[in-house]
């Protein structure tokens, strides 16, 4: 039995072929050692994959691909990196599963990826290109959450338009330990830089405050 | 600045009903929503009394499908939240944390968040083992034992969601009785693992850097008890978002909106709609009942003003 519902399937294709471009490139570092749902995650890559020819999945194992994986500065697996067309990198990542509600946010960055859109207002996209130092926003998420696609795909549209940003989307359950290190017990979660953290999914243009906060 | 017909502040499904309406009765309409479309109801896990439906429904697709259909009319969005609302000759004038709208008619729904109990620990503790949504995060107390504060439809609810994780729940009701609807307390009374402290008064959350358990009173027999637990969520009731209203419109002594049954407030051309009405059963087809109603009024009110 695969992960995705036959009628979301169909929806997805017809989806995708309306408003898919260019092609996106899906690279998964695995790890059969301690990882909690990499079968679940690569079953639902292949069900992606399958959806359009436009999606590419690669698939690497951790443990055995150092270079890869510092290619994309990957600290720990499960990880997916999202890739442009050319295989350059967007700065978007998921650490754990995107499914539950962030198979929608999985979903609005292969549209946005693909069409070069995003939903980012004029405003915030002014103040975010400004930033040059090296930006690292973790989103902690868990798959019931219903506020929290709104947090990583704010963060996953910022990596998006400044390649010195990362976001990444970190699953609690699969990354418990470094849940319990920044000490989430709530979420969503976002850390910019280490230094600066909130909750809740809080309006675009204060998620764009707190990020230009940790820069100052 | 932006001009237009119809601003409704707040994107519950109190704001989105009435966005469907006076959208379809072509007024220019603008929501104005401080987090995420949807309001309290996506807060739970699913919806199961919205008539019309044979299963039970998945709040956020609900939303997101009001959501959808309202922007077919034509509905704009913007994510920000109101700060004040200023009556001008001819309209109002609505400053956000970002920008300001003009609008001639308006339409409250903000609803209401959840309560907090003021109990010493529960401060600083929220965000760290003290939490408002058990769907969101339940799986953080996964095997560990919770203690539910409130014994109502929420609060059971949440708790049969929270089941699927945790190991204990223990419910500490105020009141002598549980208050939640008949079918929610036979699917938990099934359960072994969950105790009822009714009558029973929570007083402290007690830990020093993680919650060790909470201290609760008995309130008949005053004995006081402590009992251990890892987490504690709350679903004390509810306060309506209406702090930024006062000495603009006419507000109850808790807050609640005070309306006609038209649902006009004390400023004309402002009405209000949904769980920051006083006297609304808080239900999602009542609040989207009520946003119908404000809808139909400000459009006869702004037909007749012409
Ligand atoms: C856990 C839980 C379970 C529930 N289960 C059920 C159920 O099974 N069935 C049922 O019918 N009902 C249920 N309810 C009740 C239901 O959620 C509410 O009655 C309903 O959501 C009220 O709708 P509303 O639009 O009036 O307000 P809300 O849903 O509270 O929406 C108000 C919106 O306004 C926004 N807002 C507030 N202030 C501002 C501002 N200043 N500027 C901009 N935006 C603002 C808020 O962010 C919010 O999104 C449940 C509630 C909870 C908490």
């Amino acid at each position: 039995m695969g992960l995705l519902e036959d009628k979301d399937k169909q929806f997805l294709k017809e989806k995708f072929s309306k408003e898919l471009d260019k092609k996106v490139k899906i690279v998964f570092f695995s790890n059969e050692l301690n990882c909690q749902y990499c079968k679940e995650i690569k079953m639902l890559l292949d069900e992606v994959k399958e959806l359009d020819d436009k999606i590419e999945v690669t698939e690497f194992n951790f443990h055995n691909s150092k270079d890869e994986a510092a290619k994309y500065g990957i600290e720990d697996s499960p990880a997916i990196a999202m890739l442009k067309e050319d295989g350059s990198d967007t700065g978007i990542r998921f650490y754990g599963i995107p499914s539950g509600y962030e198979f929608s946010t999985f979903i609005e960055d292969i549209i946005m990826i693909s069409t070069g859109k995003h939903q980012l207002s004029d405003k915030a996209v002014e103040e975010i290109k400004k930033i040059e130092k090296p930006v690292d926003i973790k989103v902690f998420v868990t798959p019931t959450c219903p506020y929290c696609p709104k947090a990583v795909f704010l963060a996953h549209q910022l990596a998006f338009i400044n390649k010195n940003i990362t976001g990444k989307m970190y699953e609690s359950m699969e990354y418990q330990e470094l849940a319990q290190k920044y000490n989430v017990y709530g979420v969503p979660k976002s850390i910019v830089n280490d230094s600066v953290e909130f909750e809740g999914a809080v309006p675009e243009k204060v998620y764009v405050k707190h990020v230009l906060e940790a820069v100052k | 600045m932006e001009k237009y017909d119809v601003i409704i502040i707040g994107g519950g499904p109190a704001g989105v009903a009435a966005s469907i309406y006076t959208a379809r009765g072509l007024l220019k309409t603008l929501v104005i929503e401080k987090t995420a479309v949807g309001g309290q109801i996506v807060l739970s896990d699913v919806i199961e009394n919205y008539p019309g439906f044979t299963k039970p429904l998945n709040p956020t697709d609900l939303l997101n499908d009001m959501q959808k259909q309202a922007e077919n009319f034509g509905v704009k969005f913007e994510f920000d939240e109101v700060k004040e609302i200023i009556k001008k000759d001819d309209g109002f004038l609505i400053k956000t944390d970002w920008d300001e709208y003009e609008a001639r008619g308006i339409i409250i729904a903000v609803g209401s968040s959840a309560k907090r109990t003021g109990v010493p620990g529960e401060e600083k503790f929220i965000g760290k083992g003290v939490a408002f949504c058990a769907t969101c995060d339940a799986p953080f107390f996964k095997d560990k034992d919770i203690a539910i504060i409130g014994a109502g439809n929420s609060g059971i609810q949440e708790g049969l969601f929270a089941l699927n994780f945790v190991r204990s729940i223990k419910y500490i009701e105020f009141l002598p009785k549980i208050n939640a609807e008949k079918i929610l307390q036979e699917r938990i009374k099934e359960k072994d693992n969950v105790e009822f402290f009714l009558n029973t008064q929570l007083m402290e959350i007690v830990g020093d850097n993680k919650i060790e358990g909470i201290r609760i009173k008995n309130r008949e027999s005053g004995e006081e008890k402590f009992i251990k637990v890892d987490g504690v969520f709350l679903f004390v009731g509810n306060a309506p978002n209406t702090n930024f209203l006062k000495g603009f419109i006419e507000l109850d002594e808790r807050g609640y909106i005070i309306t006609d049954y038209t649902k006009k407030t004390s400023v004309e051309g402002v009405y209000a709609a949904g769980d920051s009405v006083k006297n609304e059963y808080s239900q999602v087809v009542i609040a989207a009942g009520s946003g119908v109603t404000a809808a139909m009024s400000l459009i006869s009110y702004l037909e007749n003003k012409k």
